[in-house]
């Protein structure tokens, strides 16, 4: 089991060596103007590109790029979206709310998307399924930016219960909590209609399998089956979804900080690329890269434990 | 389960009631964008105007007079007014009570620091031009912040002196005005910086310097002072008690909100918690009524870019072509129902361009002419008859045969709403216009600048544009800046020798002087750029904007070079 | 029980043939089946076709399949057609418009009072009442109910079902014109994620080694790269457009496709009938696709369905962010982000295509969970 982690551990700094490399290149190749202010005089442009070593081969850069990295943890200084920051502290001064926000949803939607989908699977064909159901795929089919308007409009200006705006700078525990209902309900909504959804699946098919016969047939009653046999085995695949979820979020967290205006990552990527600020580019791609991997690594891991047949590299 | 309803819904309310508590007078402003770094040195972004402004200190400041309808200069680290020496040279005075946020003086030596940075040939600020040449023209001092290694410029050289700890001697290249100096030294990039945090945030090699990049490492010196700044989310401001200019100012806070999205600001400002807002194109319909709605002509006038230098296009390079893309712009339409309550514009100069010369250009006899000889073609210059006529005389000349089909391309950037609109407004009025001939397809920047798009690639024919940096009230031609060869970033890949000619002809120092005589040259430069069809201008701009009618401005209309005077507001419930 | 045969009496022995007559005449052959032998698929459609609600919802795909193909061509409007002076209309619907809803009419508010007398700027009857009056600064200004199409004059008798938008064209056309674009996206997109998916994950799944980790780890490499910088590098190379996005989401949307491919191969391969084919030396590609593929098929086509409306929702993600197919084309993605810009102004312009894509979602998502219950394996032959 360690060797198998060890080996999984190993791929992950291939493969985040690899994302690296590819998105060093393939931003680095964009068309790269950091000054194309009419006002910045071909002179001044010369000069800053030349300290940013960007007249160099780009072999030269790459090497400047992975030295920095490896050495110092440095990824480079920020041109356009905070020129003169590190890029690294960027990264870190917006992590915060992101994370914040993310955790409560993730807090409320785990539940609640269980509690959904076991009460839809137990309830199948009922009323509290129909309606579990029609709930889960309007919150799956309306696109989060549509939501989260409504949600604003709705709440903020209609009956104002809640502020408008995320408030960063609250003076209290209760002001941040009331400013950020919003937003983390909009972002909830997608991933507790996901895991309901799956859950619904996963419980029904587990319902009906022969091992549920089995532990009838031992005696127990229904409800200690479902519970005992049915829903802890329909839980582990569960684990699946949250790789897409947690990306899924961090997309939807993009549209939700933009809309209440969350001074988080969530714009960061796009708005860099939009800038041109290809060193910004390029760290937040790392970033995004190494939480996706770190996620896929502790999902393979767990599988690996839960249903070794799984594991990569069995033989024909 | 009730219970904790009710309590809930006590905080709810509790909460509101202390919100309304609060007698303190804040302004609620907001700003689509933040601003990246608070170091005034060394970026472009005219986000910036507004915490320079508010927590900053420069030599003179602009103020509203009694009229209410003009302004005035008033010195503010600077005593007095500046006082002529001779000719070219200049001197002002300085407060001796004037102090940073945190009690340490301004004096000579802090001006001297903050000038001398601006210039640094190192650190190679991207605001330097500002100083060394804006309103006025300082001696050497773009020689000295552009030098190269084998031309060195010393500091001592540069027209900016201390002559003692509280007088500053100024040298120009040329004769100016008082009013000139007072408003060479108020632009946010002439603000004072703060040495001790400048030069620790100094890298080695004195390169470049992290000051302004985080609240801690900024430092106030104005009205009032920076209490806080959250990135992408909201900057405050609170009263600097050290100020020494207290009458001027009303508020006791500024409370300046981040807001991207345009429902959120217009959410917030119906419910009174913003105190301006600025329509867009989709919600100047509702407000055009609106008593609080004032509107202004700007400086600003879209224009249309076209390239001549795409190789799939046969008709490049034609002057008839683009004659008959001139002439197929339905600038009435396009301004009124597209871009929403803006003004058609036929030519290129602005409406605001002379003002400060004594008459608007547009307004001269000179600039009339243009705008009829404009309109005897038709409203605004459009006109499908004459369009079809130069198609016509395009495809001769080019020796394309009558039955070829070609499709434009219309680059720009999806997020540009009015722009875009246009461009599908075009795409069905072209192969109206011309029967069936040109066709438009668009295609997006997606991701890259402008200027990187047309780095990358030639294939493309339309471009909008806004540029108006260069455009001035003081000289009406100098909007027509970024069409010569000096101009590296090219628009459009078009030159013209008579255009550059005349350009340099109202350049010249002796037009300079004889502002009747500018009237004239700028009128005959026009009249060649609606020849040679530089670019083709679509839309004068008319800036809206809305006020609280709890906020009471120290203007009562919109004063060219001055504004609305917003930071001079104050209160009143 | 009889032990000793040898010694049995001579006339036991010794019973002629004749005498011997079997007991059951009856029970010898087997009943013949009376009905048909059914295949799995037939029995999977068999029980689709008793769920009313997949039923329901494959008839509101193909409804909405079929206004996609006709309401463009027959709405008397085509999907680029302008008209600026009748821009931003709000609904109007014959029949509906006498009850009240969707009868055309919209409150301005904040106009000036004096302007309602203006003839120019509101025709001969198109103010029907003011709903407020309120005193703001000097002047009286009112926020008042008008006939928008008389506002506009457009003739009478001309409807717009869903409005028009900024530029005048009709959001009905529009609608389910890109109603037609984000399904071809979706079904291209899906279709080509389900090849390249399936042909990935059996070769991984079936050799297993090497070729596994070497597969699965160039899998991990894409999947690591965030989708939506995949897609604007795309949009450099080949311009924004239709090509682009489907390439967008085929880039890493055949991961999952692959990897349920290749935990089906792990699962199955190793089967007792798989290894008797292969002792038998059936070559590998005929063991893939013929014995061991038809196992992934159930979860492949639930996965499938789901895959279109995600894709439809993807598309509209990358409207909203700018990266959207390229006007004047619509999609349902460009509408709604258009429509979202205008949410307070003109709500009308969210809710049509929002409600279209909640159908077209909800359809999709019942259909998917039929067919997972038809096609599960458990529940064969059961009524």
């Amino acid at each position: 089991m360690f060797k198998y982690i060890l080996g999984r551990f190993g791929a992950m700094l291939l493969t985040l060596f690899l994302v690296m490399t590819l998105s060093f290149w393939v931003i680095r190749l964009m068309p790269m103007s950091i000054f194309e202010n009419p006002e910045v005089s071909p002179e001044v442009q010369h000069k800053l590109e030349e300290r940013m070593h960007l007249h160099e081969p780009m072999i030269v850069q790459y090497y400047y790029f992975l030295e920095g990295i490896v050495l110092r943890g440095d990824f480079g200084t920020s041109v356009k979206m905070r020129p003169g920051l590190e890029v690294f502290s960027i990264i870190m001064e917006r992590i915060p709310p992101t994370m914040v926000l993310n955790f409560f949803s993730l807090l409320i939607s785990i539940p609640l998307g269980i509690i959904a989908g076991t009460v839809a699977a137990l309830k199948r064909n009922r009323w509290p399924d129909h309606l579990i159901s029609f709930l889960i795929v309007i919150f799956i089919s309306v696109p989060s930016f549509v939501f989260a308007s409504l949600l604003q409009y709705l709440l903020t200006f209609v009956f104002p219960v809640f502020p408008t705006l995320y408030n960063a700078q609250a003076p209290n525990v209760w002001a941040a909590f009331h400013s950020m209902v919003l937003p983390v309900v909009a972002l909830s909504l997608n991933p507790i209609a996901t895991i309901a959804r799956y859950l619904r699946g996963e419980l029904i098919e587990t319902l009906s399998s022969e091992y549920m016969v089995l532990a009838r047939t031992k005696g127990l009653t229904q409800q200690e089956a479902t519970w005992k046999h049915a829903f802890r085995n329909s839980l582990v695949p569960i684990a699946n979804t949250i790789i897409p979820m947690i990306t899924g979020i961090m997309g939807g967290s993009l549209v939700i900080e933009k809309l209440f205006s969350v001074p988080g990552e969530g714009g960061l990527l796009i708005d860099s690329i939009l800038a041109g600020d290809h060193f910004l580019t390029v760290a937040l791609l790392i970033f995004y890269s190494l939480i996706s991997l770190i996620t896929i690594l502790i999902v393979d891991i767990s599988y690996g434990i839960i249903d070794p047949r799984i594991r990569i590299g069995g033989g024909k | 389960m009730k219970k904790a309803l009710a309590f809930v819904i006590m905080l709810v309310l509790a909460m509101s009631v202390f919100a309304l508590a609060s007698a303190e007078k804040t302004v609620h402003l907001y700003m689509a964008s933040d601003t990246p770094t608070l170091n005034q040195h060394n970026s472009v972004e005219t986000s910036l105007d507004t915490p320079v402004s508010y927590c900053g200190a420069t030599l003179y400041r602009a103020v509203a007079d009694e009229t209410r309808l003009n302004y005035e200069y008033i010195g503010e680290i600077a005593s007095d007014l500046p006082k002529q020496i001779d000719d070219l040279t200049w001197e002002i005075p300085l407060r001796p009570e004037a102090k940073w946020a945190n009690g340490d003086p301004i004096n000579a030596d802090t001006v001297m620091y903050s000038f001398k940075m601006l210039l640094d040939p190192n650190l190679a600020n991207q605001m330097a031009d500002f100083l060394s040449d804006f309103s006025i023209t300082i001696l050497n001092a773009k020689e000295y912040s552009k030098q190269t290694s084998d031309a060195p410029v010393a500091w001592e050289d540069v027209g900016i002196k201390k002559i003692d700890d509280y007088t500053i001697q100024i040298v120009t290249t040329s004769p100016v005005t008082q009013k000139d100096v007072c408003s060479h030294f108020t632009t946010r990039a002439v603000a004072m910086v703060y040495e001790p945090l400048y030069e620790q945030g100094m890298n080695e090699t004195r390169t470049s310097t992290t000051y302004g990049s985080v609240p801690e490492m900024w430092m106030s010196a104005g009205p009032y002072k920076l209490d806080s700044w959250v990135h992408d989310s909201v900057q405050t401001y609170v009263r600097n008690e050290n100020y020494w200019l207290p009458e001027y100012f009303h508020y006791d806070s500024v409370d300046v909100r981040v807001i991207r999205d345009m429902n959120a600001r217009v959410e917030l400002w119906e419910q009174g918690a913003l105190d301006t807002l600025s329509p867009d194109i989709n919600t100047i319909e509702t407000y055009i009524d609106d008593p609080r709605l004032v509107e202004f002509s700007s400086i600003t006038v879209f224009h249309i870019d076209v390239n001549c230098k795409n190789p799939e296009n046969p008709l490049t390079a034609s002057l008839n072509y683009r004659k008959a893309l001139y002439h197929a712009m339905n600038r009435e339409v396009i301004a009124k129902s597209i871009f929403g309550y803006q003004q058609p514009s036929g030519v290129y100069v602005n409406g605001q361009a002379g003002m400060f010369s004594g008459q608007i250009y547009r307004d001269s006899d000179a600039g009339k002419a243009v705008v009829e000889r404009v309109e005897s073609w038709g409203p605004a210059g459009y006109n499908p008859e004459l369009a079809r006529e130069y198609l016509k005389k395009a495809y001769e000349e080019c020796g394309v045969p009558e039955d070829t089909v070609i499709t434009l391309i219309m680059a720009f950037d999806e997020s540009d709403l009015a722009w875009k609109a246009t461009a599908e407004y075009l795409m069905e009025e072209f192969p109206v216009i011309f029967e069936g001939k040109i066709n438009l397809a668009i295609t997006t920047y997606a991701g890259i600048s402008t200027t990187a798009f047309k780095e990358t690639t030639d294939v493309w024919d339309l471009s909008p544009n806004d540029w108006s940096r260069s455009a001035s009230r003081t000289y009406p031609y100098s909007c027509f800046y970024y069409y010569r060869r000096a101009y590296e970033s090219h628009p459009n890949n078009y030159f013209d020798d008579e255009f550059e000619a005349q350009y340099d002809v109202c350049d010249s120092d002796e037009v300079k002087a004889d502002y009747a005589r500018m009237l004239e040259e700028t009128a005959k430069l026009e009249n060649i750029y609606l020849d040679k069809v530089i670019q083709i201008p679509m839309v004068q701009e008319i800036s809206y904007q809305m006020f609280a009618d709890r906020l009471e401005l120290p203007v009562d209309t919109y004063v060219p070079g001055f504004g609305w005077g917003v930071i001079y507001g104050d209160i009143v419930e | 029980m009889i032990l000793d045969r040898d010694h049995l009496p001579e006339e036991i022995k010794n019973i002629p043939r004749e005498e011997f007559e079997l007991a059951d005449n009856d029970w010898k052959t087997d009943e013949r089946f009376t009905t048909e032998a059914i295949g799995f698929y037939r029995d999977a459609f068999r029980r689709l076709r008793k769920n009313t609600v997949s039923m329901v919802s494959l008839s509101a795909i193909l409804l909405i399949v079929i206004l996609a193909l006709i309401v463009p061509n027959v709405s008397g409007y085509s999907y680029v057609q302008q008209n600026l002076d009748q821009k931003n209309l709000p609904p109007k619907i014959p029949g509906l418009e006498r009850l009240g809803i969707a009868d055309g009419t919209r409150v301005l508010t904040n106009r000036k009072k004096s302007s309602i007398e203006d003839p120019n700027r509101f025709p001969e009857g198109s103010v029907l009442r003011i709903v407020r009056e309120y005193q703001a600064g000097k002047q009286t200004a009112v926020d008042v109910l008008v006939d928008y199409y008389a506002y506009c004059g457009v003739p009478e008798g001309e409807y717009h079902w869903f409005g028009t938008d900024y530029l005048g064209r009709d959001i009905m056309t529009r609608l389910f014109r890109g109603a037609r674009i984000s399904l071809l996206i979706a079904l291209i997109s899906v279709g080509t994620n389900l090849i390249i998916g399936i042909i990935y994950g059996s070769v991984a799944g079936y050799y297993g080694g090497k070729i596994d980790m070497i597969l699965t780890h160039v899998a991990e490499i894409l999947d690591g790269l965030p989708y939506i910088v995949v897609t604007i590098l795309f949009m450099l190379l080949f311009g924004s457009g239709m090509f682009s996005i489907i390439l967008a989401l085929t880039v890493t949307g055949w991961i999952g496709t692959a990897r349920l491919t290749r935990a089906q191969f792990y699962r199955f391969k190793g089967r007792e009938y798989v290894l008797s084919a292969r002792t038998l030396g059936i070559p590998d590609y005929r063991l893939i696709f013929r014995h061991i593929l038809p196992n992934t098929v159930g979860p492949l086509i639930t996965r499938a369905m789901i895959a279109v409306p995600g894709a439809i929702f993807s598309e509209s993600f990358l409207a909203y962010i700018g990266l959207g197919i390229k006007p004047p084309e619509p999609s349902i993605g460009i509408l709604l982000s258009t429509g979202q810009g205008v949410l307070l102004q003109y709500p009308y312009q969210t809710f049509f295509p929002a409600v279209l894509i909640s159908v077209l979602m909800i359809a999709f998502n019942m259909l998917s969970n039929g067919l997972r219950d038809a096609m599960d394996p458990n529940h064969r032959g059961e009524e």
